[in-house]
């Protein structure tokens, strides 16, 4: 539980350092430039060299502003992101609050940065800002309905909202659940097909194998994930050729740091989440064929050392991925302009997962 | 994971007595009816939404009326989970709420806004009254301070917004006063209901062990949550001292939503009052005094403050406060005595009211021609001359709330004086001879500011210009024919009352 | 475990105090957030984990910022001279209010609550403090509180609806 605390923020605080870098790669490679390439071999030094910068530049708190709320706009931003880090299984015994109200709890706290963000917005005491923060709400809250949908119907499937109880389920190792000894996977979720996959692991025990239906949940998620960490296409809160930088318009410095650090959190954090709810977290992909019995060789045991290595791998693998994604998206699409954005929301999402949560309700009838 | 067993069996019970909800199903088939039907037809869709609103009223009529003759039979229940409480006084006062309702229904052609013939007329106005209804049917049979208090809120909100729906400045005014007012009001009610679950460990009200640990050996405390559980109970009653909200919120919405509020929200609210009441000690007299005093001080305050108003909607208002007040002096009559008192004034004081209101928007479409101000009482001058019909029935819906023979407001306030009267000589307290003598005198008093307006009509002389005879309109003939209806209601039911005296009967309080 | 309630609930005071005193209308919403969170800590040390997260959910992200946003549309410029703090009103409402506090801070502490027998029955079964109260809390909404939790849907049907009917009212095509 403490090991999960102490690796988490050192791990994020890396994390959002190759993430930029990977970042620029990634946008230069799409856009088939270069990208950095100047500071150490291949640009590896660019962002360290960046956030140097950044530590020695003066905080700028310009006349005007409510140096208070100011100043604790970024601290609430994060810690609110950070806080959502505290549920995550990174491996079999690597985690850190064994939450039974899991999923449910990162969502609540996930949520509370809106409040930063308005504090940011209203403290800065500029058109610009207020602006970039009323956009940000308006589209975080609308974007967190579809997430919790989609996530209840996993949740229907799982019957559990703790993640290392949704970790375990989608795997071999599903007997050292405390309760689930007796619980089986069928092929798709369904019992009538007789085909059981609890033993032959791998991707076919995968959420989204489980309830084929939740590729659908993938989609929908993974959108409305990229909304609420305020991403291409979706930054119309911060976008710069429209409102400079939105709410952080006036930060400066480390405080401005702090805003990106958070942003970069969420992404990984949502990573986490997609890879959790939907592809089998920290279980291996390579299913056990007859004699050739992969899943048990590339995931050992939980509770040894080559099962925590193997899980952690597997899942980080999962995770990059699905970052890779998510920066792909954002230099391929352009931004939305508002009401489409609401329109997909509304009318699109919110729908397609309603419809969703009754699917997963039927689906679930049929694996008994 | 399978469900348990016991589970099983629970559910099994719930789905056995969702049958006895039908009433409440079929409202809200209404509702959702409504609802659709508000975003599916575009033109042409006023009197189809109507007859819809009016159709899923008179179904909900007849269910309601099946299961009052299928009640009286059976014995009483608690059913969904002892939610709640079907008895013959519930249903019955169901059937009042949906008759309320429809009569509702009839009143809204004559709005002003109605007869303006808007093809785009708002489907919410009527979907809103369901759900206010639905919210009534189940204050009335509520048991459970949790189903209470959610069936509470649904009125409420449904009536913040309906106090919205004339789309102006003043309206919008109102509403908001409404909600500022509500929410402060509902807030000091949960207070007092989560002191009332920490005093006793259970919402379920009504059970012995609630009756003993709430009633027995009061402590301040016990006092204290009594009183603020009583501030949202009296809010909806309109009565001292939560009855401010009353004449602005009165003036600003439209007259026949105004009608509905004084009348079904009332009554729900009202119902729950007398299952309260029943459970009061026999012995103890400081119930008696409470209510009692909360009563004289509504009829004072509803009463007096009638005189200085020259807005015939404030008027109402105010008239309605001083009935809220004698409809709870009948609390005291407590569980001793037939019920047929309460049930006979609630009655005839709803149709008098309704039929009020019906003329008010009569008359205000009638001034609102050249008129800025279409309730401003001194309109009223000479108007007897001109509109004959219309202004005999004002008179006769004043002189019944009032209670003047013969008009069935004077059976309806003779049997609240002699219920009173043996409920004294049981008692022995002077305090309910002070309530009667009180109310009688105020009863008095109040025949002054009825006559108000039946004064300007039929003795002074008209000032301003009278608006031309028009050729009769549909709406002209309706609304001659709903006045002429409810006219004759108010002196049938005082020279025949068996209709529905034998029916009132009937009803027994579980 | 009591040192935890106590700091929480000093924590939650103190917001409340920050909340009542502070001038700027902004700074009153923000110190109520750390009301609510700090009631979202004590619930869970009640044991109420269930209550904890959704406290958090509805009140910190929801009702909070639509309080925020209410504040941030509609407040003007602070005026020169501000309200008087000694008002006759202000007196009078000062002064029932520290009746109306009085009297039910000597009524909590008369009750005898250790003797009501629900609450004996509780402190005797405290072994459901250490299970989650989230698998009860559900089977709980199915079955016995179905009926609530429905009526709630046609509450906030309702609330939503006439919302947006209000919100359109300067669309003169579509009066009632």
């Amino acid at each position: 539980m403490w090991i999960s605390a102490l690796i988490l923020l050192p791990f994020l605080i890396v994390f959002g350092l190759a993430a930029v870098y990977a970042e620029r790669k990634v946008a230069g490679f799409v856009q088939d430039r270069l990208g950095p390439s100047e500071v150490g071999k291949y640009g590896l030094l660019q962002t360290i060299a960046d956030i140097l910068k950044l530590i020695q530049k003066e905080i700028i708190i310009p006349k005007g502003v409510d140096a208070f709320l100011f100043r604790l706009a970024p601290i609430i931003v994060f810690t609110s992101v950070f806080a959502g880090f505290a549920i995550l299984p990174l491996s079999p015994m690597l985690m850190g609050a064994g939450l039974t109200t899991g999923i449910f709890y990162a969502l609540a706290i996930i949520s509370l940065d809106i409040v930063g963000l308005l504090m940011a917005g209203w403290a800065s005491n500029n058109k610009y800002s207020i602006l970039g923060a009323l956009r940000a709400v308006a589209q975080i809250i609308s974007y967190e309905i579809p997430i919790g949908l989609v996530v209840l119907s996993v949740v229907i499937i799982s019957q559990s909202l703790d993640l290392q109880t949704i970790n375990y389920q989608q795997g071999i190792h599903i007997a050292s659940l405390i309760g689930g000894e007796s619980e089986k996977n069928f092929l798709f979720g369904i019992a009538a097909t007789g085909i059981e996959t609890t033993q032959i692991g791998g991707f076919l025990t995968w959420n989204v194998f489980r309830m084929p239906f939740l590729w659908v949940g993938f989609i929908i998620f993974f959108i409305a994930t990229l909304a609420e960490s305020n991403r291409a296409p979706f930054d119309i809160p911060e976008a710069e050729s429209e409102l400079i930088g939105g709410f952080h318009t006036e930060y400066s410095g480390m405080l401005f740091a702090i805003f990106m650090l958070a942003e970069y959190g969420m992404m990984l954090l949502s990573a986490f989440l997609a890879a959790i709810l939907f592809f089998g977290g920290w279980n291996t992909p390579l299913p056990n064929i007859g004699n050739i019995s992969l899943a048990t060789w590339t995931s050992g045991a939980p509770n040894t050392i080559y099962g925590e290595i193997t899980g952690f791998f597997w899942l980080l693998c999962k995770v990059f991925l699905i970052i890779f994604l998510q920066m792909w998206v954002r230099w391929t699409y352009p931004r939305l302009r508002a009401d489409h954005l609401f329109y997909l929301c509304w009318k699109v999402l919110v729908p397609f997962s309603l419809v969703l949560i009754l699917l997963s309700s039927v689906w679930k009838l049929w694996s008994f | 994971m399978k469900p348990h067993n016991e589970v099983v069996v629970f559910l099994q019970s719930l789905y056995k007595d969702s049958a006895l909800l039908m009433p409440e199903w079929v409202l809200c088939i209404t509702f959702l009816g409504l609802f659709v039907a508000d975003l599916w037809f575009k033109k042409q869709r006023i009197w189809l939404l109507w007859s819809l609103f009016a159709g899923g009223l008179v179904a909900t009529m007849i269910v309601t009326i099946l299961q009052f003759n299928s009640c009286s039979c059976q014995f009483e229940q608690f059913f969904f989970a002892k939610m709640l409480y079907l008895d013959t006084f519930g249903v019955f006062f169901k059937l009042f709420l949906v008759g309320a309702t429809l009569l509702t229904a009839f009143l809204i052609p004559l709005s002003p806004t109605f007869r303006a013939k808007e093809n785009f007329f708002r489907g919410e106005y009527f979907y809103l009254i369901v759900a206010v209804l639905i919210g009534a049917y189940l204050v009335a049979m509520a048991q459970h301070l949790l189903m209470f208090y959610l069936a509470l809120e649904l009125i409420s909100i449904a009536s913040y917004l309906l106090v919205g729906f004339n789309f102006d400045k003043k309206s919008a005014e109102g509403s908001l006063k409404y909600i500022l007012f509500g929410a402060f009001s509902s807030a000091m009610m949960l207070y007092g209901m989560s002191l009332l679950y920490g005093l006793t460990g259970t919402l379920q009200v009504g059970e012995p062990q609630w009756i003993t640990t709430i009633f027995k050996t009061p402590t301040l405390l016990h006092y204290l949550a009594l009183s603020f559980f009583a501030a949202g109970i009296l809010f909806k009653l309109a009565a001292f001292p939560f009855h401010f909200w009353t004449p602005d919120i009165y003036e600003s919405a439209p007259s026949p939503v105004v009608a509905f509020f004084s009348v079904v929200p009332k009554a729900a609210v009202l119902a729950f009052v007398f299952r309260w009441a029943s459970w009061f000690p026999s012995g103890q007299l400081e119930w008696v005094y409470a209510v009692g005093f909360i009563a004289v001080a509504t009829m004072l305050v509803g009463n007096l403050a009638a005189f200085w108003q020259d807005n015939i909607k404030r008027l109402l208002a105010y008239s309605s406060i001083g009935q809220a007040g004698f409809l709870l002096a009948m609390v005291l009559v407590g569980k001793d005595f037939n019920l047929s008192s309460l049930l006979f004034y609630l009655i005839s004081y709803s149709i008098a009211n309704f039929l009020a209101f019906a003329l008010v928007d009569i008359f205000a479409h009638f001034f609102g021609q050249q008129n800025e101000m279409p309730y401003a009482i001194e309109n009223y001058k000479g108007i007897g001359t001109v509109k004959g019909l219309e202004s005999v029935a004002f008179l006769l819906a004043m002189l019944s709330l009032a209670g003047i023979p013969p008009l069935v407001g004077f059976s309806a306030k003779l049997l609240l004086y002699s219920t009173l009267w043996e409920n004294y000589h049981l008692l022995a307290s002077q305090w309910i001879l002070w309530i009667l003598f009180l109310s009688v005198f105020l009863s008095l008093v109040a025949l002054f500011y009825y006559l108000k307006v039946p004064y300007q009509t039929f003795f002074l002389p008209n000032t301003s210009a009278i608006p031309l005879e028009r050729p009769s309109t549909f709406y002209d003939v309706y609304a001659k024919v709903l006045v002429l209806i409810l006219s004759l209601a108010l002196l049938v039911l005082f020279f025949a009352p068996n209709i529905i005296m034998a029916a009132i009967q009937q009803i027994k309080l579980g | 475990m009591t040192f935890f309630f106590y700091l929480f609930a000093t924590l939650t005071l103190l917001m409340t105090l920050l909340l009542l005193l502070s001038k700027k209308l902004i700074h009153l919403a923000f110190s109520f957030l750390g009301v609510l969170l700090g009631i979202a800590a004590l619930f869970v040390l009640a044991g109420a984990d269930f209550l904890a997260v959704a406290q958090i959910l509805v009140y910190a992200g929801g009702v909070l910022v639509l309080i925020i946003i209410g504040i941030m549309l509609t407040q003007t410029a602070p005026k020169e001279n501000g309200q008087n703090i000694t008002s006759h009103s202000n007196i009078i409402s000062a002064v029932l209010v520290l009746v109306l506090f009085s009297m039910l801070v000597y009524a909590f502490i008369s009750q005898p609550f250790e003797q009501q027998t629900w609450i004996q029955n509780a402190q005797i079964q405290q072994k459901t403090l250490q299970t989650s109260t989230l698998p009860s809390t559900g089977i709980l909404l199915m079955t016995q509180y179905l009926l609530p939790f429905e009526l709630t849907a046609i509450l906030l049907l309702v609330a939503i609806a006439g919302a947006i009917t209000l919100l359109q009212y300067k669309n003169k095509s579509r009066i009632l």
